[in-house]
């Protein structure tokens, strides 16, 4: 099938060429190569990457074509002994991780194939793709738009969760109806409604699953799950003056799902951890804008309960999602802001994030950022204050300065045990807590511009805490040829912790003290084209993207990344 | 409002369905043979003792007899022993019989009788898969009877086993024949849901593979009736090596054509 997928792809770029039309090729790569160099002293062992494979690599290939109205797609996908798919494992396949037809026929809209959308801002509905996670949740179905009139649209589809090379076996239906209202053309006044539906029908294996469980569950813990869940949205967004409005709130028919957290009693009366559930499902969010010459602000909450919507309940954090929980915290970028990234909690949680920025003057402008996130009991998940400077020195220099003070459950985000501290150096910002890590991170970014065309720019970090290892500092140094050249140095480096006579040090706290972590790389751009070369040397830690995070283990070797649009 | 009132319509008639049918929950299979959990774990590993737990209460759901268990503590870095471990589980041969299994996504994870869910796809499973893949895998039945015999030497710590594959029916295919050792109760430090228990009950740990990790190819045709008999011998290297907690786990399972699946499994103590 998919090589008969590959020969209907270049058959039409074949007779596209020959007929000489308006066709329009593009296309991208990108190819990641790992090359991996154990080192012990930092735990870069004991992955068959580090231990024997010693390279990984992975590459997407898409081709798009265009004429005649039609649109058609084919991506080869090629993991080689990739960690992607699991940090800790090797992952080797290849093959056609995507393509698509898509035609506009009058008010009708067609696509088929693997199909990325989203309903909303993707609480019960988002295939999307996010490679730097592993997640592609493409759709592979078929989906049917309709446009009503010239501000209202239609749409309906139906297919299954593509998982790697594969397909989860519950079918997802469902459709969306959206619009956008203005009903004075001289006022600054605008309505962009929406709703959706989505149905998930899950497949007999995973039933059968779900009932065989329940053969270790006592009696009061089992109940009798459904094939048939349904999720709808209501969504709006509100345009008035300066103002911005958007709500969106969702709900989910009960939906069998898998609370890793919660302590069960098995069948011979031991207790271990996750427990199935079936449960409805809620989630409210809103932001409201506020923007005029010199000032943003944003203003954002969330509150969600048992919202986790997946392929099946056996997959878990990166794996099988078919919604997108918006995230309430910083998308920081710098090293050590980022180093304790919130994931977002999809079994409970209630945040709200403030983000301002006001310009003092054509120099110097000021930023906040407050996001706090508790579980639905109240129990502090994750508070961070960023107060943040930018002032800019004509066109010559530009300085960013702030402050991050942190305060993040790591037994709920890493699942990691932290014991109370009565000493610890940021008691008077209330740090000290079993399980918390708080932390003060004061940063600033310095970029100069030599000439137009070369600048330097350096970066610094110092993030004090006396959880998870410790204080950390981290400098980089990136020198700018544009328009093609980029040099970059840095270091990470762990501070050692200060022995107290007669209490010996937690080894697993103290394992990277004095670890030097420094990373050196080049990067070409040509157009649309960047190459980049790098050596790595990288500390265990959270990535995330979107609020979706996961553990990614130390890194050592060498890295080659090439990204290409044509 | 025309269109959003058309729109609740069509949703409904295109999304819901009839009231279902009551699902039935299924009991326990009653088991037609025993079935291998290999469960892959490491002292580090925050949520393997989770599954541990798991597998130890479906043991007695299906039966001690039934359901041989054995933890494979080569789970990459998650196996690496702590400073103060008094012992290392982890070794080259339960690496290499780990990954010739398959790769796990996550953990707690376990090979239920190394069966695959999906061609391609790696046997090592998460914990809400196993109940499941057992019930299915009891029902099952290669017909082939599987026995081992010990004689256990104090003197030199020898033990010698023979193994007896008596099949009832005729089974065509590549075969192969694991034999390995475990050793139960084990105390020592491990990584429970965030804390480090330092006097933790390591049970069924894979300590030494007889046999090659990736199975002792069984050359002669397995025929109802004609029994086949292999022997091995192992010492049991020092005093940390108890010999009432030892067992040799001996299994015979496909080698990759079509998969690796194991069809029978048995247990014996090194001494009764």
């Amino acid at each position: 099938m998919k090589h008969l997928l590959t020969l209907t792809f270049f058959a039409f770029l074949g007779f596209g060429a020959f007929a000489q039309n308006n066709a329009r090729i593009t296309g991208n790569l990108q190819t990641n190569g790992n090359f991996f160099i154990a080192d012990s002293a930092i735990g870069a062992i004991g992955t068959p990457q580090y231990d024997y494979q010693k390279f990984g690599a992975e590459s997407w290939l898409a081709l798009n074509y265009s004429n005649w109205g039609f649109d058609v797609g084919v991506r080869f996908d090629m993991f080689n002994n990739s960690n992607l798919l699991n940090p800790t494992g090797s992952y080797t396949s290849e093959g056609i991780g995507r393509w698509y037809v898509h035609k506009q026929v009058d008010k009708f809209d067609l696509s088929g194939g693997y199909l990325y959308d989203q309903i909303g801002s993707g609480i019960i509905f988002r295939a999307y793709e996010e490679r730097s996670l592993m997640i592609d949740n493409a759709l592979v179905g078929v989906k049917l738009g309709y446009q009503i009139n010239e501000n209202w649209k239609i749409r309906a589809f139906t297919g299954r969760t593509k998982q790697q090379f594969e397909r989860y076996g519950a079918v997802v239906r469902g459709g969306a109806l959206e619009g956008f209202i203005k009903p004075d053309s001289t006022k600054n006044f605008t309505l962009a409604p929406g709703i959706g539906v989505v149905a998930r029908t899950y497949d007999d294996e995973t039933i059968n699953n779900i009932v065989n469980s329940f053969i270790d569950y006592r009696g009061p813990d089992r109940f009798v799950p459904q094939y048939n869940t349904y999720a709808a949205t209501l969504f709006n967004t509100m345009t008035a003056g300066d103002f911005t409005w958007y709500f969106e709130g969702a709900g989910k028919t009960k939906d069998v799902i898998f609370y890793p957290i919660n302590q069960r009693t098995t069948s011979n009366g031991g207790t271990v951890g996750g427990q199935l559930f079936n449960h409805l499902g809620y989630t409210f969010y809103s932001s409201l804008s506020y923007a005029k010459k010199g000032l943003g602000i944003t203003l954002e909450g969330k509150r969600t309960q048992d919202f986790s919507f997946r392929g099946t309940p056996s997959a878990f954090g990166v794996q099988g999602p078919i919604n997108f929980l918006p995230p309430m915290a910083k998308q920081n970028t710098y090293r050590l802001t980022a180093r304790f990234a919130p994931a977002t909690q999809e079994f409970g949680e209630q945040a709200i994030q403030l983000d301002m920025r006001y310009s003092l003057n054509k120099r110097l402008s000021l930023g906040l950022n407050l996001s706090d996130i508790q579980n639905l009991d109240g129990l502090e998940l994750y508070r961070e204050v960023t107060p943040e400077f930018t002032y800019k020195y004509k066109r010559k220099w530009q300085l960013i300065g702030g402050i991050q003070l942190l305060k993040y459950n790591i037994d709920v985000y890493q699942q990691k045990k932290d014991v109370a501290d009565e000493n610890d150096p940021l008691k008077f910002l209330g740090g000290g807590d079993a399980d918390y890590v708080d932390a003060l991170t004061p940063y600033a970014e310095w970029l100069y511009r030599f000439t137009p065309r070369r600048s330097l720019r350096l970066e610094a970090q110092y993030l004090i805490t006396d959880d998870e290892f410790g204080s950390w500092v981290n400098l980089l140094a990136e020198v700018g040829v544009a328009p093609h050249w980029l040099f970059y140095v840095s270091d990470m480096y762990k501070l050692k912790h200060k022995e107290e006579e007669g209490k010996p040090l937690d080894p697993d706290k103290i394992k990277y003290d004095g670890i030097h972590y420094p990373s050196v790389g080049i990067v070409y751009t040509q157009k649309a084209n960047r190459f980049s070369l790098a050596y790595v040397k990288q500390v265990e830690g959270i990535n995330c993207a979107g609020g979706i995070c996961r553990l990614e283990p130390t890194f050592h070797g060498v890295r080659i990344n090439v990204s290409s649009s044509f | 409002m025309k269109n959003i009132l058309s729109f609740l319509l069509l949703s409904i008639l295109a999304l819901t369905a009839c009231k279902e049918k009551p699902i039935t929950i299924p009991e326990p299979a009653t088991p037609k043979r025993r079935v291998l959990v290999e469960e892959l774990t490491g002292v580090r590993c925050t949520n393997c003792p989770d599954g541990a737990r798991t597998l130890l209460s479906l043991q007695s759901t299906f039966g001690k007899d039934n359901l041989i268990l054995v933890s494979n503590h080569s789970a990459g870095s998650f196996s690496f022993p702590y400073p103060d471990s008094k012992f290392k589980f982890n070794f080259p041969e339960g690496q290499a019989m780990s990954d010739f299994i398959g790769q796990p996504i996550g953990f707690p994870t376990a090979a239920i009788g190394r069966f695959q869910l999906n061609s391609g796809q790696s046997p090592f499973v998460s914990a809400s898969l196993w109940a499941g893949l057992l019930n299915s895998e009891f029902a099952k039945d290669y017909g082939l009877g599987l026995f081992i015999k010990t004689a256990y030497n104090a003197t030199t710590r020898q033990v010698k086993i023979e193994v007896l594959m008596d099949p009832t029916q005729t089974l065509v295919g590549e075969h192969r024949l694991s034999v390995i050792i475990t050793q139960d109760s084990i105390v020592d430090s491990q990584l429970d849901n965030g804390t480090k228990l330092k006097e933790y009950v390591h049970r069924h740990v894979l300590r030494g593979v007889l046999s090659s990790p990736t199975g002792d190819l069984i050359n002669e045709p397995i025929t109802a009736g004609v029994l086949l008999q292999r022997k091995y011998t192992f010492t049991l290297p020092d005093d940390t090596w108890k010999p009432k907690n030892c067992s040799v786990v001996a299994f015979v399972h496909h080698g990759g054509t079509p998969d690796k699946e194991v069809l029978q499994v048995a247990e014996h103590h090194v001494v009764d």
